[in-house]
């Protein structure tokens, strides 16, 4: 039992980590100007070992926020443009006819999916069909094909965006597949003085794409620090009584969550809370999960799973302010 | 730094100890923090106890005891209460800690893995141990008075001092008046029940008549006793009490029942004495009289008294002329001052109730100040008036002086001393100063109040002082 003790070199080991964490997120924020949220939540969204939805406006870097990303840790990465007419094999790959020493024979060709760092853009324009052909490998990190399973090379990351304005001719991701997404991230148009240095560095004669500060080895490394981070019992208990004051079915719970939740948080939701949490308490530097953490992963892990009902869209309510509302409320009773 | 490789448990082992000694503290810290928040009320408590039992007589340091002991009961409540509604546990500290010092749940998570558990908690130990040494309880727990109970607590002190000096504020209560251990004789509260049932049929009174009903069951009650004795303490002194009330100003302090308890039955006067006192109030005029017995200087012949087939002479009490026995049936001037003479021979003793002296209405009493004034009530205000036909023995003159209240007494005219007939009313001589020199109020000679109340106190009302 003794061997397996942490010792002083892991603890320093760890350290080390942190600060690998540290000059990645310093050298995405070197690239992607004025995004330093959506930059925190995509490494969190790594190193949690999550998917992530990017939504924002056309032109406000998102692809140039994948593309750093796939550049600072030097995960394979692929782009996936999706369109109406995508069909699933372009995603997975198909059983190609080969001749090798003059017998044909098939052979898997790989597609665009098999990469560690996939890219899925504009991924409400394909169709469901092939929207679902992400699903099993966003969830087991396997892809079948004419019934031979495929591993996907870890770790393996899928990054999809969504336009939210264009709606015409997209086809809206169901529940069940944009449960699957980690994080929904949502890239915001940058300051008055974040778009001055992003012109800057964008129309100068050099441009900075973003050096390696981490390996894929390096990733695979804190995801499993992440699990390791320590949680107190009252941030757990907040988290579970938030989650349920989630649930409209609950007599008890509020009457806005009543009136206009459709579904409230799933399980998965909340696993999702807390590894957030967890990992951002790393990438804050820190070895276990506080109230803040937890506050700052509500929003990206949650906003895409609250469904509001008719009435609550026709309100237009915030499904953001909603969630974070009803954490505040348990936090502020965890604190003495 | 990290060149020797250190097992995690040698590690960290000053992280609980560090953390745990902090929390200790802390903890200390938060209950002098709600004990100081507590105080400002208990000390209402305690002052308004003080002024409590203050306002309801009893001695300064029995309200001091009072006040202490509602002070310490008042904390030791608070923060019995304090503790079952927050109770101070570890984790309860550690997450205090952590809020006021924006440590975010470093602490509290600490305190729930072990160290041995993995890197990140091995890592989290030895940061808690670094900053559990920076912990400043005192930032942590300020310790504040509470202003508003403090404006309260203000105000109860005032209380406290005032309250004593409105003086009687509160209705005081009348505790039991006899010892459970005095044993009286079912006769001797028999002969009570027979005196006051007498003197409740002379005047009327109902309620002395009640007195008198539950006087005589209390007797029978003990009657019926093979000891023959009065237990019932309680009720006894409740009765003695209403006796007292209804026949106020004759009792002399230390007999009156209420009084007794007050100075814990240390008056020299005991139960039986009380008794007695209430016996002579309660006897009729004529029994003094008669042959029995009376007190020491008295006469069997009345000192004083109308003389027999003369009618009195109602309606001249505007002169100047005492209505007197044309017999000489007064006592003669060397009588009273042979009485006066005895009675200041006497242990004077204290006579807070004073006995109602005076000249009746119809007096003309020569040389008295009194004269045609009627009875005074020596302490209280109000007055009553001698029946027409009544004679004075010893007029009573009571004023203020730089050295308290001083009574004058005069004795009626000697009846050797020139009468003469005028209009039908018999003129005797001026009244006379008694030998006696101007005496406190309180050390009135007792033989001048029996006197007094021997004659006069049944034919007029007496109030209770």
């Amino acid at each position: 039992m003794d061997e397996h003790r942490p010792t002083t070199e892991d603890v320093a080991t760890l350290e080390s980590d942190l600060g690998l964490l540290a000059a990645t997120k310093r050298e995405i924020a070197s690239v992607v100007v004025g995004q330093d949220e959506a930059i925190e939540q995509l490494l969190i969204a790594l190193i949690s070992g999550g998917h992530a939805l990017i939504e924002g406006a056309p032109g406000l870097g998102k692809t140039l926020l994948v593309r750093t990303l796939a550049n600072v840790t030097g995960l394979e990465y692929s782009r996936i443009q999706f369109t109406p007419d995508l069909m699933p094999a372009d995603v997975t790959g198909t059983m190609a006819l080969v001749y090798e020493d003059g017998k044909a024979t098939t052979r898997f060709q790989p597609g665009p999916l098999f990469a560690q760092l996939v890219l899925a853009d504009e991924i409400n324009r394909a169709t469901p069909k092939t929207q679902a052909a992400l699903l099993e490998a966003m969830q087991e990190h396997t892809v079948t094909v004419a019934g031979t399973e495929h591993r996907m090379k870890e770790p393996f990351f899928v990054l999809a965006t969504q336009n939210p304005f264009e709606m015409d001719g997209t086809y809206a991701l169901p529940e069940a597949q944009i449960d699957r997404f980690f994080f929904k991230i949502v890239v915001d148009y940058p300051s008055e003085s974040m778009l001055e240095t992003i012109l800057d560095q964008t129309t100068g004669a050099e441009i900075t794409t973003g050096k390696q500060t981490i390996t894929p080895q390096d990733i695979l490394r804190f995801q499993q620090r992440v699990r390791e981070v320590p949680i107190a019992s009252h941030v757990r208990r907040a988290i579970a009584r938030f989650v349920r004051s989630t649930l409209p079915s609950e007599p008890a719970n509020p009457a806005a969550v009543r009136e206009y939740v459709r579904f409230g948080i799933s399980p998965r939701g909340a696993q999702a809370v807390v590894l957030a949490a967890k990992a951002r308490a790393l990438l804050d530097g820190r070895f276990n999960v506080s109230l803040d953490d937890v506050r700052f992963a509500v929003a990206p892990a949650l906003r895409h799973r609250l469904q509001l009902n008719y009435r609550g869209a026709a309100e237009g309510l915030n499904v953001e302010e909603m969630l974070l509302e009803l954490f505040d409320a348990q936090a502020r009773a965890a604190i003495p | 730094m990290w060149s020797r490789k250190v097992s995690v448990t040698e590690m960290t082992t000053p992280t609980p100890r560090a953390v745990e000694r902090k929390l200790q503290a802390v903890r200390a810290r938060v209950w002098r923090a709600r004990a100081v928040r507590a105080a400002p009320w208990s000390a209402v408590a305690g002052a308004s106890a003080f002024s409590f039992a203050e306002a309801l007589g009893r001695t300064t340091s029995t309200a001091l005891g009072v006040g202490a002991l509602a002070l310490l009961t008042t904390l030791t409540v608070t923060l019995g209460v304090w503790r079952l509604v927050r109770p101070v546990s570890q984790a309860w500290l550690a997450r205090l800690v952590e809020t006021r010092l924006g440590l975010q749940e470093r602490l509290s998570t600490a305190l729930e893995v072990a160290p041995q558990n993995s890197v990140v908690a091995a890592a989290l130990h030895r940061d808690v141990a670094a900053r559990a040494t920076a912990i400043d309880v005192n930032v942590v727990v300020p310790i504040r008075v509470p202003r508003r109970p403090s404006a309260v607590f203000l105000a109860a002190l005032v209380l406290a001092v005032v309250a004593p000096q409105l003086g009687g504020w509160l209705p005081r209560t009348v505790p039991a008046v006899v010892d459970g251990d005095v044993g009286v004789s079912a006769a001797s509260v028999r002969s009570l029940a027979e005196l006051a049932a007498r003197a409740a049929e002379d005047r009327s009174d109902p309620h002395l008549a009640a007195v008198a009903r539950a006087l005589r069951e209390l007797a029978q009650e003990a009657e019926s006793r093979p000891d023959g004795v009065v237990t019932d303490a309680e009720r006894l002194g409740e009765l003695l009490t209403a006796l007292d009330r209804m026949t106020a100003n004759g009792l002399p302090p230390g007999l009156r029942p209420a009084d007794r308890v007050a100075d814990q039955h240390t008056s020299p006067s005991s139960l039986s004495e009380t008794l007695q006192a209430l016996e002579r109030r309660l006897a009729p005029p004529e029994s003094v009289a008669d042959d029995e017995p009376r007190g020491p200087g008295l006469t069997d012949r009345p000192i004083v008294g109308s003389p027999p087939g003369e009618p009195s002479a109602e309606g001249a009490g505007s002169t100047n002329r005492a209505t007197g026995p044309v017999d000489g049936n007064y006592a003669s001037r060397e009588r009273l001052q042979e009485l006066a003479r005895q009675a200041a021979a006497e242990r004077t003793q204290e006579v807070g109730a004073a006995a109602i002296i005076g000249a009746s209405e119809d007096a003309s009493a020569g040389a008295s100040e009194l004269a045609g004034r009627g009875s005074q009530e020596l302490f209280g205000d109000a007055a009553s008036v001698a029946r027409p036909g009544e004679s004075e023995a010893v007029a009573v003159q009571d004023d203020e002086s730089e050295d308290g209240r001083r009574v004058n007494l005069e004795v009626a005219p000697d009846a050797a001393d020139p009468i003469t007939p005028q209009d039908g009313v018999v003129v005797v001589g001026d009244w006379q100063p008694t030998p006696l020199p101007s005496v406190s109020a309180s050390h009135l000679p007792y033989e001048y109040r029996h006197v007094a109340a021997a004659y006069f106190l049944p034919s007029q009302r007496t109030v209770e002082r």
